[in-house]
């Protein structure tokens, strides 16, 4: 039998997709409901871009398993323009 | 029996040849991706110099499409995943399919591109309009660019599984190419919001 221990599975990988696509659809529906959040909108925005990019480089790129030295810059990565984003959103 | 991790140690010629392309590929999208982030930075610093027109501009663009094309590419990705597991168990029927499933599905993006940004173009709006549109375009384009080379690339990979076995030698290939496929994506999950939905 094969080992999967390493690997992301079909059924964790459409779990994965059921999340990405649930948040994106979500992302939609709170562009088209500013009002309703006001400056929370772009914050919201954010940190759903944020969660959704975790999840691409955790699970479809599979970097969950990966050494440290592989992990942390793609961590860095997601955190950095995450940041610049935002805080360049918040500056103004 | 072979189980392929492609961040074991080496054991065998073939798998230290597969760990130096993975770790290559690894490489290549971390200097890619890092180039993007100064551009985000780089978009941030001008839509401060000059809020009003870039916010008026965004909402010149309808999230919708950006919302259409995320999910495309996400799918698309799921598909590649599924590529990957197929050709993991030496599953090469399944693994073109995958890979069919993948380029079909992510060719919806570049035909929602096109469709943008010929409805742009009809409007007279181009990269010399402003300096939003300056990077809608760049961002956009340079996306649009690293798109095209991941569908070669699929298509690359398709036509290898007809020749060499899908868990051997080229498995680290399908592998890398899946990786970048997922750059794209991963891209694209920044690039929509920072252009589509920062104006509201």
């Amino acid at each position: 039998m094969r080992s999967y221990l390493k690997h992301i599975t079909p059924k964790q990988a459409v779990i994965v997709w059921c999340v990405l696509v649930l948040l994106t659809i979500g992302m939609g529906w709170l562009g088209d409901h500013q009002a309703a959040f006001g400056e929370w909108t772009t914050p919201i925005v954010m940190l759903v871009a944020l969660i959704k990019a975790r999840a691409i480089i955790m699970y479809y790129m599979e970097v969950k398993v990966a050494p440290l030295k592989l992990r942390i810059p793609f961590e860095l990565w997601v955190f950095i323009s995450f940041g610049i984003i935002l805080g360049g959103w918040f500056y103004l | 029996m072979t189980v392929h991790n492609h961040f074991e140690a080496p054991k065998s010629g073939a798998s230290t040849v597969k760990e130096e392309l993975i770790a290559g590929v690894h490489f290549f999208i971390l200097a890619d991706i890092f180039i993007f982030a100064a551009l985000f930075a780089g978009f941030m610093v001008e839509r401060m110099a000059d809020i009003e027109v870039f916010n008026q501009s965004a909402n010149q663009l309808n999230p919708w499409i950006g919302i259409i094309n995320t999910l495309i590419l996400v799918t698309s990705g799921l598909c590649v995943v599924f590529a990957v597991d197929s050709a993991r168990q030496g599953n090469a029927k399944a693994t073109r399919r995958w890979l069919v499933a993948t380029f079909t599905i992510g060719a919806g993006f570049g035909l929602s591109k096109v469709l943008e940004y010929s409805a742009k173009i009809n409007l007279d709006i181009t990269m010399h309009t402003n300096d939003f549109f300056m990077f809608y375009y760049a961002l956009t384009g340079a996306h649009f660019l690293h798109f095209l080379g991941g569908m070669g690339a699929l298509i690359f990979i398709w036509m290898a599984t007809f020749k060499r076995p899908v868990d051997g030698e080229l498995f680290g290939t399908i592998e890398s190419v899946a990786l970048y496929w997922h750059m794209v994506d991963l891209l694209w999950i920044f690039i929509f919001p920072l252009l589509y939905l920062l104006g509201g």
